[in-house]
């Protein structure tokens, strides 16, 4: 069924509205949360939030146009649904241009007739909010207006009200939970409607709201932001943002213009004020390129237009408008978490590397000699990476504050050797662990890491084998890199770099021998050690994989 | 465990507690007097309460000029006291009961700054230990009390006292020697003067009225040395004793005999004793060294107030605890000593804001200055039989913008607050042309001075 989306009553005293950008098209596909269109009141402007999924079918008011608070703006539905009931006798300006695109990606079979309640985002910051009170259960009648439920974030709380009537089929968070913006809250829609098929889905996924209402809207902000101050065209401004920006004194060079085809608008100006950036009379007229102020809030004053901070102030002809020479992608939930893994581990330790290499003649002859029985004798594809593996679980339990973890107060020193192995996959870095390497054979070993190496490329791999490791060892070697600095993975103390192998030059008996020379970097929190026992583990672990043959047969 | 502990409760400590307790801070004022500190107890307000009954029995002095005679009229200096006590308490307990409800905790001890360990400051009082994340040193200042000669015995035995005693002093003095003539020591002088002593008031300068405009002091002096106070500048103190003040002028040593002599050449800041040493906060010339967010050498360490021995008012107190909880808070903010006004609350009132003739001159600024005086104004002259008061203004010459403003006369001291807004903004004469002001009122003034440009 059709819904018309009405123009908001923003407080008592406004009568109409002004639509300053469309967000959306005739035609195009409307997610719970999607940006449908953006408003002005004399003093603020808004956004108008789709609480529906469906097709735009149709728009009853043009940008720049006043709509009086409560009138019809548009119209979102089914694609090729009838909706001359309310576009009444107004232009056939809609089905015609409806796409027969189905709503591809839509909501995991949610039926047409249902509605997904989704939990609001109260202002640019706010990433969740808790669920306080339910004040409807599964199965009550909902009219429009009626209260679904209320919520809070950590300043203020506020209660969601029905925008649709119906029966409330599903709640999909419960009381006291904390539920991300955007996230579907609870389903309602026809008595009956099954909607386990939604549920299901939902449950699977867990952490991706299902809705796919992936928020587009916040694009265009945040690259603004990254807008150098030369480059916004202050003359490019809405009247009514040019005259509140006269009357209370705003920073326009500092704007980011959010407005059509990089318009200055009056939100614009308004973020400017909020944030205080005003530039004061008297500054006004000798103010060219944006600096910061240090007037009251931030107000750019005289004195600080002779401060010699200008030099920064990019050259003038740059201003031809910027083409988008990139592309904003956000970062999956994968990347966060190792972004923010590996920062952790770079601001909190005191980390340093120590690099080496050892002669690795021999470990290239064992691993031929293993190569040419592995049929033979039933053994796995032994890797070079493997034997290094193994000599580093033969190594690390003689040197305890290397297989351990650094825990503020304390150090947990481990009995084995679980080695964790970084992988790197599709989506990022991984680290499974093998646990207890000390105990298995080096074809053991082999077999081990495979298993738990393909899993992790293929995301099967169960979170308990991505935690436990003492020590982990990641290798660059096969990517030509000759030494590297390793980040360790908190709180484990030490991380062991595999390099390539070059060729060097010793001395043999006086004589100059060439001889394939592998290196190591380790890498080691020296608020756990110091560089002695790690540079010891280092030369227990050079001279082990430099008499392969002999840890083999220990 | 507290967020905050400010140390004093003054017009810095208790404003900036009652700021930080409803931003959420867990917030401890330990304070070893009472709440209000100098500013409420001993300071700005009983001030102002005996100036304003000097100011009523003025009025009457000279009430026939205005077509009006009393029958006669007498000045009751013990209940001069008393009324201003009753006004100290209801401040100070209006102070009180604020941080209450705001959720300050208030500890009635003396505060001594023990150490910083993992947990962060501990600050001892009463032999209790009170951990916090952050401090805010707000102890303000007290009555500097150089080594001139005989001063400290006078100070024992009741001959010399400084602004604590004389608020308390029951009777009038016959004569009294004000010894320094700055904002403290005019208010004073000013008093006495009105209620009948024979005042004298001695100064090591060539003016009177500190870093005042150089012309407001000098018609601010006329104007007291007809009211019968007697000037001695260019005068070094050289002893306060056997109810005598002796000084030196031109090679010469004189004394004149009083009754009490009013010690009021300056402030210091209280840092000593208070354990700064122990978490190695910095101090200059005896203040707590701070850059313009309140933020001291030593990180989560903060001070507000006299205690940093800038400017020593209480509403830059008050400004400067409210920047140190904006900071705190993570809300940048930093104070422009250039904006705040000052006022000496003499009769008449001086006031000021912004640059000086001789500071702009000082500084090579380009400026017009434009003098006005106030019989421009209606009301000054309803209100002022031969009243000579003026208004001066700075403009900066290159911007045209009010760079400082200085007057004489009645209201200065409710006026000048507008010209601070017009200082801080950078408003420009043009702009300020644009704005109404009341009529008849003696700010009209400053209006009519923009029209001379
Ligand atoms: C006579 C006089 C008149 C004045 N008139 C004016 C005026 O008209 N206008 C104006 O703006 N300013 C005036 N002032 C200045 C004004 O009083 C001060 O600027 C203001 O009080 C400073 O506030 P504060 O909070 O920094 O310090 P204070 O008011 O000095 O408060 C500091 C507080 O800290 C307490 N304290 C100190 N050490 C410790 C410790 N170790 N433990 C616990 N507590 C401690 C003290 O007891 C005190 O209560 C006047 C001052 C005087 C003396």
């Amino acid at each position: 069924m059709a819904v018309a989306i009405i123009m908001p009553r923003q407080g008592q005293s406004v009568e109409s509205c002004v639509i300053t950008t469309w967000e959306k098209k005739v035609g195009d596909n409307v997610a719970v949360g999607d940006i449908l269109f953006t408003y002005e009141t004399d003093k603020s402007s808004f956004e108008e939030k789709s609480t529906v999924a469906g097709t735009l079918l149709a728009i009853l008011a043009e940008e720049g146009e006043d709509v009086p608070c409560l009138e019809n703006v548009c119209v979102i539905g089914n694609a090729g649904e009838d909706i001359s009931e309310f576009t009444k006798g107004a232009a056939a300006q809609a089905p015609a241009e409806t796409p027969a695109q189905a709503p591809a990606q839509a909501p995991a079979e949610l039926p047409a007739s249902v509605t997904a309640v989704i939990m609001p985002r109260q202002g640019q910051s706010v990433e969740s909010c808790v669920i306080t009170t339910w004040e409807k259960k599964v199965g009550d009648k909902i009219s429009v207006g009626d209260i679904l439920f209320t919520y809070e974030t950590d300043k203020s709380s506020f209660e969601e009200k029905a925008a649709v009537e119906g029966t409330l089929l599903a709640i999909l968070a419960d009381e006291g939970e904390d539920v991300p913006c955007l996230d579907n809250v609870c389903l309602i829609g026809p008595a009956g409607t099954d909607v386990s098929a939604f549920l299901n889905a939902s449950s699977a996924q867990a952490e991706a709201p299902v809705q796919a209402a992936a928020p587009v809207q916040t694009a265009t902000p945040v690259q603004a932001a990254v807008t150098t101050a030369t480059e916004v065209n202050v003359e490019k401004i809405s009247p009514r943002a040019k005259n509140l920006a006269l009357k209370t004194g705003a920073d326009l060079l500092k704007a980011a213009p959010t407005g059509p085809y990089g318009r200055i608008i009056e939100r614009d100006v308004q973020t400017l004020l909020d944030k205080g950036f005003t530039v004061s009379g008297a500054a006004k007229d000798s103010y060219t390129s944006a600096i910061e102020g240090t007037g009251a809030n931030g107000r750019v004053v005289l004195g600080d237009l002779n401060a010699p901070v200008q030099a920064e102030a990019a050259p003038a002809q740059v201003s031809a408008a910027p083409t988008q020479a990139y592309v904003d992608e956000k970062l999956s939930n994968m990347r966060k978490v190792i972004a923010k893994a590996m920062h952790n581990s770079l601001s909190t330790m005191a980390q340093l590397t120590l690099n080496t290499s050892f002669d690795a003649t021999k470990l290239n002859a064992c691993r031929a000699a293993l190569k040419a029985n592995a049929e033979k004798m039933g053994l796995a594809k032994i890797t070079v990476n493997d034997m290094v593996l193994y000599a580093v679980s033969r190594t690390l339990l003689n040197h305890k504050a290397v297989n351990a973890h650094f825990l503020d107060d304390k150090m947990r020193y481990f009995t084995n050797a679980n080695i964790g192995i970084a992988v790197d996959t599709d989506r990022g870095l991984l680290v499974p662990t093998v646990f207890a390497a000390d105990k298995l054979t080096l074809n053991e070993l082999s077999k081990a890491a495979k298993v738990v190496i393909s899993e992790a490329q293929k995301g099967t791999i169960s979170p308990d084998n991505l935690k436990g490791a003492s020590f982990t060892v990641t290798n660059l070697g096969a990517m030509g890199i000759e030494s590297f600095t390793p980040v360790i993975n908190p709180p484990q103390t030490c991380i062991l770099g595999v390099n390539n192998i070059t060729k060097k030059i010793k001395e043999v008996d006086g004589e100059d021998v060439i001889y394939p020379a592998m290196g190591l970097s380790l890498t080691f929190d020296h608020r756990a050690l110091d560089g002695a026992p790690a540079a010891k583990f280092l030369q227990e672990l050079c001279y082990n994989l430099e008499n392969f043959d002999v840890l083999m047969a220990l | 465990m507290y967020d905050l502990i400010i140390l004093g409760g003054g017009p810095a400590g208790y404003n900036a507690s009652e700021r930080a307790a409803h931003a959420g801070l867990k917030t401890l004022v330990i304070e070893e007097r009472a709440l209000g500190g100098v500013c409420l107890n001993e300071g700005c307000i009983p001030t102002k309460t005996f100036l304003y009954s000097a100011k009523i029995f003025d009025y009457g002095k000279h009430a026939s000029d205005y077509g009006v005679t009393f029958g006669s009229s007498a000045i009751d200096h013990s209940k001069v006291v008393d009324r201003k006590n009753k006004v100290v308490s209801m401040l100070v307990g209006g102070v009180g009961s604020t941080l209450k409800k705001a959720g300050v905790e208030v500890v009635k001890a003396t505060a001594t700054i023990k150490e910083r360990n993992a947990e962060g400051f501990v600050v001892t009082a009463d032999g209790k230990d009170y951990v916090a994340k952050q401090i805010l040193v707000c102890t303000g200042s007290s009555a500097a009390v150089p080594p001139i000669p005989g001063l400290s015995d006078s100070i024992k035995n009741g001959f010399a006292l400084t602004n604590r005693e004389i608020l308390d002093l029951r009777e009038i003095p016959k004569s009294i020697v004000v010894v320094g003539g700055g904002v403290i020591g005019l208010e004073m002088a000013s008093y006495f003067n009105s209620v009948g002593s024979k005042v004298y008031v001695v100064e090591m300068l060539d003016h009177i009225a500190g870093p005042t405009d150089l012309e407001i002091s000098a018609l601010l002096q006329k104007t007291y040395e007809k009211k019968g106070v007697e000037f001695i500048l260019n005068a070094k103190v050289t002893s306060i004793a056997d109810k005598k003040v002796s000084y030196e002028k031109d090679g010469k040593v004189s004394e004149i005999p009083c009754d009490y002599a009013l010690v009021s050449i300056g402030r210091r800041a209280r840092t000593a004793g208070l354990g700064l040493e122990n978490i190695g906060v910095k101090i200059e010339r005896g203040a707590i060294v701070t850059d313009e967010y309140g933020k001291t050498n030593v990180p989560g360490v903060w001070a507000a107030g006299d205690v940093n021995g800038k400017s020593m008012l209480a509403h830059t107190a008050y400004r400067e605890g409210e920047v140190c909880i904006n900071n705190i808070l993570g809300k940048k903010d930093r104070i422009n000593y250039n904006s705040i006004p000052s006022v000496i609350y003499t009769n008449p009132e001086v006031a000021a804001v912004g640059e000086t003739e001789q500071t702009a001159k000082a500084k090579g600024l380009n400026v017009k200055i434009k003098t006005v005086p106030l019989v421009f104004s209606g009301r000054y002259i309803a209100e002022n039989e031969g009243g000579n008061g003026f208004i001066k203004l700075i403009v900066d010459a290159d911007h045209n913008n009010i760079v400082g403003l200085h007057m004489i006369g009645t209201y200065a001291s409710e006026i000048i607050y507008g010209a601070a807004m017009m200082v801080e903004t950078e408003m420009r004469i043009a702009d300020i042309q644009k704005m109404v002001f009341p009529h008849p009122t003696v700010c009209e003034v400053i209006r009519e001075a923009l029209f001379q440009f």
